[in-house]
């Protein structure tokens, strides 16, 4: 399991990113992808997800639909155009992050190997 | 695939619901996920009840609401500001208000000062801002709950400090403040109690509870203000609270439980503290 500190900033993207490749997504299917795709070492819970849809909603990223599903209203997100451009930077933000956290992590290693 | 039932999911509804889940259409996204996974847990066997209780085990106690206020505090800048406000008002106030006690006690220079202080944190910004986040968090009858439980104990905090300070119109500030505890927020707080039981069976004693705590703060009341009546009210409230109430009361909530919980003892100590202060105060007036 990943710990929650070294996610916490990565969530946003995490969540732009599922709704940008897979269109309309509901709250518990964004959970259960991200559990699928991270192989059960990332398990997003309730407290973590609603309040990011929620602020993306208010931001204008995302909107809402609902639909009648098992006697229960299913509220769906989507990515806005402006969610769009905003998730693409996200995600070349968290790429560049990645990316220089690997090289750091390289170089330390490297410098004990040598 | 399991199906929830529509009762079913009637059942979670509503404990979201006591929960005070208002904020936007969170408590669809809630009721929908909370579903989902008890669904999934009666995929692998578990009944409703088991599948259900291993839910809300695993996400803790008022943990919607918590999602709720961590939803608020992201979205909303007024929330956050509000808050901000009602947390350091909330702490500094007492806090002048334990120091005005001290310094008065002590005879000391400047506790005047201190309370005045602490009453004008309290009323100028502890309850606007209580106010607001309150309204925020719960809307509907619990907001008017606090609501009420707010206005009354403002002019009874400010009848305190008229009657320390020898001001004029400490006398009605404090019949204000009894008055809205007994007619407005006593009230609510018995219909919210009912409202939201989930044991019938407890609605007669929470009643009786009530209504003799309404007596016995209105005796005090009259006592305060020279009425007849007052110790025979006082009496009666306190009888039927302590030889009426609280055995009953004791007796339906925990006599299932095996131990002694907190809830058991802070109701005790609170009820010990309550009596035994009434009656001083009965006895010093009188």
């Amino acid at each position: 399991m990943i710990s929650r500190e070294l996610l916490k900033g990565t969530l946003k993207s995490i969540v732009m990113k599922l709704l940008a490749e897979h269109g309309r997504m509901y709250g518990y299917e964004i959970t259960q992808k991200v559990e699928i795709l991270s192989q059960g070492k990332i398990k997003l819970t309730y407290g973590a997800l609603y309040p990011i849809l929620h602020k993306l909603e208010k931001d204008g990223d995302v909107v809402t639909d609902s639909e009648n599903i098992n006697n229960r209203i299913r509220i769906y997100y989507k990515l806005t155009k402006k969610g769009m451009r905003t998730a693409e930077e996200k995600v070349n933000e968290l790429q560049t992050f990645l990316e220089t956290i690997g090289s750091i992590i390289q170089t330390k290693l490297a410098f004990r190997n040598g | 695939m399991a199906e929830l039932s529509l009762q079913q999911v009637d059942r979670i509804r509503k404990d979201l619901i006591r929960e005070s889940i208002n904020y936007s259409h969170l408590i669809h996204d809630l009721l929908d996920h909370i579903c989902c996974d008890v669904e999934f847990e009666m995929d692998r066997g578990n009944s409703f009840e088991e599948a259900y209780t291993n839910i809300k085990k695993w996400m803790g106690k008022d943990r919607c609401r918590k999602i709720q206020e961590e939803t608020l505090l992201l979205t909303s800048n007024t929330y956050r500001f509000m808050k901000t406000i009602m947390k350091f008002s909330g702490i500094i106030s007492p806090a002048l208000l334990g120091i005005a006690a001290l310094f008065k006690i002590q005879h000391w220079a400047g506790a005047g000062i201190f309370m005045s202080l602490g009453f004008f944190l309290l009323a100028i910004f502890f309850l606007p801002s209580a106010i607001y986040v309150l309204y925020k968090e719960n809307k509907g009858k619990r907001f008017f709950l606090y609501l009420f439980g707010l206005l009354s104990f403002l002019p009874l905090t400010a009848g305190v400090l008229f009657k320390v300070q020898h001001w004029p119109g400490a006398g009605l500030l404090i019949t204000i403040g009894i008055g809205a505890t007994v007619a407005l927020f006593l009230p609510t707080l018995l219909y919210v109690k009912i409202k939201d039981s989930q044991r019938k069976d407890l609605n007669p004693v929470l009643t009786i509870g009530v209504v003799s705590g309404m007596v016995h703060i209105l005796g005090l009341l009259f006592k305060i203000m020279h009425w007849p009546g007052a110790t025979l009210m006082i009496f009666l409230g306190s009888t039927v609270f302590v030889l009426v109430f609280l055995p009953w009361y004791s007796f339906k909530v925990y006599k299932e439980k095996e131990y002694v919980t907190f809830e058991f003892i802070f109701l005790l100590v609170g009820v010990i503290w309550f009596i035994l202060t009434s009656t001083l105060f009965n006895l010093n007036i009188s």
